[in-house]
């Protein structure tokens, strides 16, 4: 996000009732969260979340990371034994012979 | 803590299968190395905070309860197609609502305006680099000696 000017929300919502005086708040909050929505299909907004590695454990769900929805995970680095993060290659394939039962479990399959 | 692997970049690797990410590692517990089949498994080790995720998001979500003082969590340039996206909705709703029919037709008409003007301000946005490291660095001309 580019600094030096920003905008509140109240500057946005004084700006549409110069047009619409009587456009409820709440209503207006919820049509700039569609926006925002829309502006995320862009690669854009980029964040950094630490997982914890748990042992015998091969799946993490991507929500336990962030509360904020991951539309793209674009790198991976793993703790080396110096503490510094590396990064990690990753598997095109994804098929791996064996899935171990802990890992398993923790997929919930609907 | 720190990881015992000292090689991550050799001996784990990551994919994603829908809302998981999978990491695997082929090291056993001791440090020696798997191989052939069932090479890649879960890890043997609990590493707090032992992987870093880098990942696009959608920005955070304003609340119906959020003070107004809050600041957009939006790059700058997005400030005006916002106003022109909320807008362009209200003209829209406002077309719908009045029953004199050139009243509906100009809300939709000024709706039509905001909306191109959003997503001209989306179009540019989404050209525009943002990575700060763009541009021109320097020119370097032939030596013509």
């Amino acid at each position: 996000m580019a600094s030096g000017h920003n905008i509140t929300l109240k500057e946005v919502i004084d700006r549409v009732r110069m047009v619409f005086p009587d456009a409820p708040e709440v209503y207006v909050k919820h049509l700039i969260n569609d926006a925002l929505v829309e502006i995320s299909k862009y690669d854009t907004n980029v964040e950094h979340a630490k997982v914890d590695v748990v042992a015998d454990k091969m799946w993490y769900t991507l929500s336990d990371a962030s509360h904020r929805r991951v539309n793209k995970v674009f790198r991976v680095d793993y703790m080396d034994s110096d503490g510094d993060y590396v990064k990690i290659p990753r598997n095109g394939d994804g098929e791996l012979l064996r899935m171990d039962a802990t890992s398993e479990s923790s997929i919930t399959v609907n | 803590m720190a990881s015992s692997i000292t090689y991550p970049d050799k001996h784990v690797m990551w994919w994603i299968v829908g809302d998981n990410i999978a990491i695997a590692t082929n090291l056993k517990s001791g440090g020696a190395t798997r191989s052939g089949r069932k090479e890649w498994q879960a890890s043997v080790e609990a590493v707090s905070g032992g992987v870093l995720l880098h990942y696009y998001a959608e920005p955070p979500k304003v609340k119906d309860e959020t003070d107004l003082s809050t600041v957009l969590p939006v790059d700058n340039s997005m400030h005006a197609p916002i106003v022109d996206y909320v807008k362009s909705k209200l003209f829209l709703d406002r077309a719908a609502q009045v029953s004199d029919v050139n009243a509906g037709q100009a809300s939709l008409a000024m709706a039509g305006v905001h909306e191109g003007k959003w997503k001209e301000g989306i179009q540019k946005w989404a050209q525009v680099k943002r990575d700060k490291v763009g541009g021109l660095r320097a020119v370097r001309p032939f030596n013509f000696k």
